[in-house]
């Protein structure tokens, strides 16, 4: 053991730091590195641990979160510091109220969950966000790896509800400081007028609407996305039956009613990319079963086809993330019943 | 001969490790005292020599036909010095020990023959049961004394494997150096006269093309060609594989008609029958960045690991493992003798102090399921060590476990089934006893979660509160029973 590490332990052991037993154990573990051995076969492990998983996904979103700085200014940083700040004091008070080592889950959370705001709500709405998807989308279900719905989603569907009129009117496109309430999807419900793909894709230019702060800049998010499933982080069967089933329900829709965008806009509009690569792969809240992720991949994306054209919000994904989170048990329940019916040895 | 590709589904690719053998094989020399535990007996008279008397390589020390394998024979010329009981895993055994007298003779099995064509079946068998050679690999050769759970007219299907999947291999061109390519025929003739049945196949490593020319040869059936990828040369995984008959974790390829030996095994029948050699030394590679240098050495059996190790361990603090990495038992004392199962020993430096901030590092030099901090593609040689490299915690469904199970399993779930108490139909259902132990699930995991040994609990639980037996585990696999 290191010297300024027995240091350490040496300062945990103190009477007056018991309570933040946990706190130590972090420090100690994200430092240092586990001084554990393998107690017998298999003697040495594979080097993917939980921080190098997260990691992984944090690095992923770094494109993303600079594009998103870049367009809309220091205020999204501030963001950004506010929910990692809120989501890390509410996990922290559990594990030390649980006496649980502190989890990483929340590393990926606060970073996921600025971005799917819009770029100027105001910092009390971010930390309320925050404490209520980390609170009561995770901490409650006994923490990360044992939660049924996304808590980024959650945080964001609790002040959907709570703050109507901010979370509707607070927009802006990028480079500019005008609020509107005009989003390419909100504009498209109104007034049947498709933006520019290219605009689309790449952010820039963007004159009729604008968006989340994290799903404006699309090539950046494609880009992260891919990078997750060459890296074996998340799977690739999600993201393809999620999108592919909005292209092909889209595409059928579309012919019927003109209430349903065409296909090519539905993939780049609104906050598609970014949930389909990056909250429709959080490997805990979807099915582990490989059926189980076709499933929810085209669940996900009907649903979103059907909540973006029929009902009164003109956003379907956070919707229909959730809604297959809710179902995530279940699907696996029976692509596991119907794999294993069979009643032997 | 024909040849086939053929694979399983699952596994992982382990490569570009530190601390490979060498391609050559050295000599050690004889040790100074061997010793010789007796594992299935418990009475100090069985052994046939006693205290005081000379003996001789080859010479018979214990021998009971009621129990399953060889004779224990003496490996070295001298006099022995004790027969005591020790304690040996959990139980007393009677050991012996033999001060060596110096000198490398060994006495003859039988006659020498030169005319391997004219020996018959139960010659054959009798030199190899003499020999000590009977009893190698997991269920043995078969021969009309005990030595393996089938009769040899019963053996369908005889593997000879050489799939370098595991993490340290054995060097082929090593052990076919030392004998020749012939020596390596003439052995499997015998083994074929033995087991007249048996269709014989060669297990072997696609990525070694050279060898896979060298040893084409009509006296296979078939040449398997087998992607070299964990747990290819597990004895459960290569009989599935080669014959399509799936094997769980509870039995052995007998129970499917097949024997499986190793390259050294075929060299070892050839030895014995040709020259009367009886098994009295191994070819052990020695592998592993605890070893300062790494190579083959020639060991006799009995030697203590003591002096197998000695001067190569650059005063680390190590941990030996015998055979295999991800399957294989660590030496709990280094004072025990090298039994004839080991054929790779490798040495790990016990990792106690952790790498600074090593999750925010580029992983050039780490091997990982996850393959983009670069570890694939940067041909730096990967750290290995005992650390766990991370922390326990709660399960991910990251999907590692069933991605590399080579038995279609989903490890996730069935631990936590287990681990709630809820071990019933349903595991069985889900397949559990399919389990073969490889070990790969905790291998990849990345909550760190050991998901072998729940399974291990879950199966022996199962069999314990009566869910399943061995009997009814065999049929409904459609497996035959033995002995």
């Amino acid at each position: 053991m290191r010297k300024t590490q027995k240091l350490l332990h040496k300062v945990a052991d103190l009477k007056i730091f018991s309570p933040f037993k946990a706190v130590f154990e972090t420090i100690d573990g994200i430092v240092y590195g586990t001084p554990h051995v393998t107690p017998g076969a298999p003697h040495f492990l594979d080097h993917i641990e939980i921080k190098r998983f997260m990691i992984f996904a944090v690095a992923a979103l770094i494109p993303t979160t600079v594009a998103a700085v870049y367009f809309f200014g220091l205020h999204v940083l501030w963001m950004i510091i506010t929910s990692y700040v809120v989501g890390g004091i509410v996990e922290v008070s559990f594990a030390l109220i649980r006496k649980r080592e502190i989890e990483e889950g929340f590393l990926v959370t606060g970073l996921i969950f600025p971005l799917i705001l819009p770029p100027t709500l105001p910092l009390w709405a971010v930390a309320i966000g925050s404490f209520f998807g980390i609170m009561f989308g995770k901490e409650i279900f006994g923490g990360t790896g044992r939660n049924i719905f996304n808590p980024a989603l959650v945080g964001r569907l609790f002040i959907t509800m709570a703050f109507p009129e901010i979370m509707s009117a607070r927009w802006i496109a990028p480079f500019t400081d005008t609020l509107t309430s005009a989003t390419p999807l909100t504009v498209f419900n109104g007034e049947g007028t498709i933006t520019s793909l290219r605009e689309l894709l790449f952010g820039i230019g963007l004159q009729t609407g604008a968006g989340s702060m994290g799903e404006v800049f699309r090539i950046g998010i494609i880009a992260g996305g891919l990078f997750l499933i060459l890296a074996k982080v998340t799977d690739w069967k999600i993201p393809t039956f999620y999108l592919g089933s909005v292209a092909l329900f889209s595409w059928i829709l579309n012919m019927v009613s003109p209430q349903v965008a065409p296909p090519a806009f539905q993939l780049l509009s609104g906050g598609l990319l970014f949930g389909a690569f990056f909250m429709a792969t959080d490997p805990v809240t979807t099915p582990y079963t490989k059926m189980g992720k076709v499933i929810f991949g085209v669940g996900a994306g009907i649903l979103t086809v059907l909540i973006r054209g029929f009902a009164g919000y003109a956003e379907g994904v956070m919707f229909s993330i959730i809604l297959m989170n809710g179902m995530t048990p279940l699907i696996d329940h029976m692509v596991m019943e119907n794999k294993y019916r069979k009643s032997t040895i | 001969m024909e040849t086939k590709k053929k694979t399983f589904k699952g596994g992982f690719v382990f490569k570009g490790f530190q601390g490979y053998p060498l391609a050559v094989v050295e000599s050690i020399g004889l040790p100074e005292t061997v010793m010789y535990p007796l594992l299935d007996t418990k009475s100090l008279n069985e052994a046939l020599v006693s205290k005081g008397d000379t003996v001789k390589a080859g010479q018979l020390l214990w021998q009971n036909d009621d129990v399953m394998g060889s004779p224990v024979i003496a490996t070295i010329n001298g006099t022995v010095k004790s027969i005591k009981p020790t304690m040996w895993e959990g139980s007393k055994v009677p050991v012996i020990t033999v001060e060596s007298d110096g000198t490398e003779k060994w006495t003859p099995v039988k006659g020498v023959t030169e005319d391997l064509d004219s020996l018959d079946a139960a010659d054959i068998e009798e030199t190899l049961y003499f020999a000590g050679v009977a009893s190698s690999g997991r269920d043995g050769i078969p021969t009309r004394f005990n030595t393996s759970p089938i009769k040899s007219e019963e053996v369908q299907h005889l593997i000879v494997k050489h799939c370098e999947s595991d993490v340290y291999n054995t060097d082929l061109s090593v052990l076919l150096r030392e004998n020749t390519l012939e020596d390596f025929f003439d052995g499997l003739s015998l083994l074929k006269k033995i087991m007249p049945n048996a269709r014989v196949y060669m297990a072997m490593n696609r990525k070694n093309p050279p060898w896979i020319k060298e040893l084409s040869s009509d006296l296979f059936d078939e040449m398997v060609l087998v992607t070299p990828k964990y747990p290819q040369g597990q004895d459960e995984i290569l009989t599935e594989t080669v014959t399509g008959m799936k094997i769980p974790g509870e039995c052995t390829p007998a129970n499917a008609s097949a024997i499986v030996l190793d390259v050294q095994t075929v060299l070892h029948v050839y030895d014995a029958v040709k020259t009367g050699k009886p098994l009295l030394e191994k070819i052990i590679t020695m592998a592993g960045p605890g070893f300062s240098n790494r190579s083959h050495v020639k060991v006799r059996i009995g030697t203590s690991f003591d002096q197998i190790v000695k001067g190569r361990t650059a005063g680390k603090e190590n941990r030996y493992i015998i055979n295999s990495t991800m399957t294989g038992s660590a030496v709990s004392d280094m004072a025990k003798p090298l039994e004839s199962d080991c054929n790779i020993l490798i040495a790990l430096e016990e990792g106690r102090v952790g790498e600074i901030m090593l999750w925010t590092k580029p992983g050039f030099r780490k091997h990982s399921i996850m393959n983009t901090m670069a570890n694939a593609i940067f041909p730096l040689a990967k750290i290995n060590n005992t650390n766990m490299n991370g922390e326990e915690r709660a399960c991910l469904s990251c999907g590692n476990c069933y991605n590399v199970c080579p038995s279609g399993l989903y490890p996730t779930q069935l631990f936590k089934y287990v681990e709630r108490d809820k071990v019933d139909e349903t595991v069985m259902r889900y397949g559990i006893f399919k389990c073969i132990d490889c070990n790969l699930c905790t291998y990849v995991c990345t909550a760190k979660i050991p998901l072998s040994d729940f399974m291990k609990e879950g199966k022996a639980r199962l069999i314990k509160d009566g869910y399943a037996s061995k009997k009814e585990i065999l049929t409904s696999y459609g497996l035959k029973e033995t002995e």
